[in-house]
């Protein structure tokens, strides 16, 4: 945890050495303070001051206006941890954060005591204006970005929720995703459109069976025809067999026929 | 001799029973063939009380209906009916117009199917008893924008006139109207008894003259639940007229809620559970019941319930072993004890939150859950995608459950993970 003991704005916008003081935090005492004033007196200036000592000046910052670009700079007394730290924040590519005796220290220092925010999510959970407020608001509703989570996790001060969340998610997914193959829900279409076919091979459509009527009485009329007519054919058949033996019979009566003709009539037998 | 005869309509022959009971084979196998059963015993029923008639008003199987065994076995039981003398009338609904099985259905000679025109069957009765005339006006096709009583040939002086016709009658305001009439307009017509069919539900609209709807003889699902039957009539020789319900019905759909308020334990709630299903399927003719069981109530059990509703449901099922008695599905609507918000710790806060700002009505919210679920439907099955809803009104209610259904249970298992880490 961290608490901003004292803030000078020594070269910053409009202001030229300008203090404020928050005082000693008193255990049990409540610690909240409301800095007012009308507009353009230059509250959002020292919020974007505050934010510029934590985070380094912009790289384009909107303050240096008065003083000149390099002239710039922020000093605060910060307890970390319980224990009191000067910082000094002067325009510089690196090496831009000071310590009470003007040395340089590592920007990791401050970064670590916030637990490792940047300025967009320090900015977002802490600076809150009206627009970051409504922006906030909608982010959280859509519980996207770090800032959701963060909420949650830090917030509510209970790690296990995320994993029990990511969990719920999984299972949701298992079930079904998208286009995913490898879900519940696409094995079980599977077995349906199987079943399906099944079933669709042991039943027998109307218009199947209407085609298939069909066919039964088209195919057992040509069945009587085709009986009548073998009927037909073997009446037929047998007079004709019974004409060729007829003939064979006729060939062989014509020689026994002629011969008879040869012979000499046979004499009258004696009249008693 | 008084005239005698059952009167049935949506007989909706081989039409699947969608219940998840039917995942048990065991129960699959005695009421997947339900609705055959069902029209199996109204034949029965017709032979054993020798009535003179059956009348069916429409929807003898599903529109989309195609095979040819369901049209073989409807012949095959008119014929039971045939052979024993009974004849059978039948007007053509909205499903039978549009299915292609109609066509191929060649019916015994007993059984009178009415067309699309003005027709009256005088019966050939005894002399010195009442005469009736039976008419009918089938649908032509699948719709009837308009209603069809002025297609009815008049009522045929001095008989018993009875009228059979498939309406939607009033309509209601979700369904498209299918041949809308009113029960004056019936009345008007001068006819004794209107057979009439479509709506699933049993309702007696009129009795001066005979309006009667007999509903579906055997539901297919939970929004078909409670008794469902055929109607028995009697027409005394003074012309009197005396109707009464049978149940054919194999399976009933049953409704059953729990109040698990004060309940800590499970065994507990088994027993309360217990209870109620059996009472409730001590008051059910058919032979098996199907329980669509609800859980209420503020009781500590809520978390275990939300966080694993597939063992409430399993226990559900050992507490009403009673055979034929069979739980399809377990809907949770329990809370936790103490009025939501009063509970310490984060999960508490979170959970008194989001029922606070009542997620429901949160419109951003409300649009990307609807996006999920569109999506899922999209990747349903066509025949499974109802389960969302089938209309506009039916899928905002469907999302609303399902919105708290889902923050419920999401809230269950951060509550065991918090508690978890309580324990640590």
């Amino acid at each position: 945890m961290i608490r901003l003991h004292r803030l000078n704005l020594l070269r910053y916008g409009l202001f030229s050495g300008h203090e404020i003081d928050f005082g000693e935090s008193a255990e049990g005492k409540p610690d909240l303070h409301v800095i007012y004033g009308p507009n353009e007196a230059g509250k959002s200036t020292a919020l974007a001051g505050f934010l510029d000592l934590l985070f380094a000046f912009e790289q384009h910052s909107r303050y240096g206006f008065r003083h000149g670009y390099s002239a710039m700079r922020i000093e605060a007394d910060i307890e970390i941890g319980g224990k009191e730290h000067h910082f000094s924040r002067i325009r510089k590519r690196q090496g831009s954060l000071l310590d009470g005796s003007d040395r340089q220290i590592p920007d990791g220092l401050l970064i670590n005591a916030l637990g490792g925010m940047n300025r967009e999510t320090y900015k977002a959970m802490f600076s809150l204006d009206d627009d970051t407020l409504e922006k906030g608001g909608e982010e959280i509703l859509r519980s996207e970005g770090e800032l959701g989570q963060l909420l949650f996790a830090t917030g509510a001060g209970l790690s296990e929720l995320s994993g029990t969340l990511k969990g719920l998610l999984d299972t949701a997914e298992a079930f079904h995703k998208g286009k995913a193959r490898k879900t519940k829900l696409y094995e079980l279409k599977a077995r349906l459109k199987d079943i399906e076919d099944e079933k669709k091979k042991h039943d027998t459509a109307a218009s199947t069976y209407a085609s298939l009527v069909e066919k039964r009485d088209r195919e057992r009329k040509a069945y009587n025809e085709a009986v009548a007519e073998h009927a037909q054919l073997k009446e037929e058949h047998t007079k004709a067999k019974r004409c060729l033996h007829g003939l064979d019979r006729l060939a062989e009566m014509q020689p026994l026929r002629a011969g008879l003709a040869e012979l000499d009539p046979l004499p009258e037998p004696p009249r008693m | 001799m008084p005239f005698h005869f059952v009167h049935t309509a949506d007989i909706h022959l081989d039409s699947p029973l969608h219940s998840l009971a039917l995942r048990d084979p065991d129960i699959a196998e005695l009421i997947g063939g339900a609705t055959r059963q069902a029209f199996g015993q109204t034949i029965d029923l017709c032979l054993d009380e020798r009535v003179d008639a059956l009348m069916i008003a429409g929807d003898l199987y599903d529109g989309d209906q195609t095979s040819i065994k369901t049209a073989l076995f409807l012949a095959e039981q008119l014929r039971r009916l045939d052979e024993a003398g009974i004849r059978t009338f039948i007007v053509r609904g909205n499903h039978d117009a549009r299915s292609r099985i109609t066509r191929e259905l060649t019916l015994p000679e007993r059984v009178k199917v009415f067309g699309g025109r003005d027709e009256a069957v005088e019966l050939e009765r005894p002399r010195g008893e009442i005469p009736v005339a039976v008419h009918g006006v089938s649908f032509a096709k699948h719709q009837a924008p308009e209603s069809l009583v002025p297609k009815f040939r008049p009522a045929v002086a001095d008989a018993f006139n009875i009228g059979l016709l498939h309406t939607s009658l009033g309509g209601s305001p979700n369904h498209d109207p299918y041949a809308p009439c009113s029960v004056a307009e019936l009345a008007a017509t001068g006819f004794d008894y209107w057979c009439l069919g479509h709506i699933h539900k049993r309702e007696v609209h009129s009795k001066d003259p005979f309006v009667v709807m007999p509903g579906i003889p055997q539901g297919r699902h939970i929004g078909e639940d409670g008794p469902r039957s055929l109607t028995v009539v009697r027409i005394g020789d003074d012309r009197s007229v005396s109707c009464r319900e049978h149940s054919v019905c194999v399976a009933q759909f049953e409704r059953v809620t729990v109040d698990l308020t004060g309940v800590e334990e499970r065994r507990e709630m088994a027993e309360r559970i217990g209870a109620k299903v059996e009472a409730a399927q001590n008051g059910v003719v058919a032979d098996h019941v199907v329980i669509r069981l609800k859980l209420r109530g503020q009781t500590a059990l809520n978390w275990q319930l939300r966080r694993d509703p597939e063992t409430v449901e399993a226990e559900a099922r050992r507490a009403s072993r009673a055979d034929e008695t069979w739980i399809e599905k377990v809907e949770l609507e329990t809370e936790e004890p103490g009025a939501y918000g009063t509970g310490a710790g984060p999960v508490s806060e979170l959970a008194s939150t989001m029922r606070g700002l009542d997620l429901r009505s949160n419109e951003s919210f409300r649009e990307k859950a609807r996006g999920i679920i569109e999506e899922l439907s999209a990747a349903l099955p066509q025949k499974a995608r109802h389960t969302l809803g089938d209309n506009k009104k039916e899928r905002a209610h469907k999302l609303d459950k399902l919105i708290v259904e889902g923050y419920e249970a999401v809230l269950a298992h951060l509550h065991q993970s918090a508690d978890k880490e309580g324990e640590d």
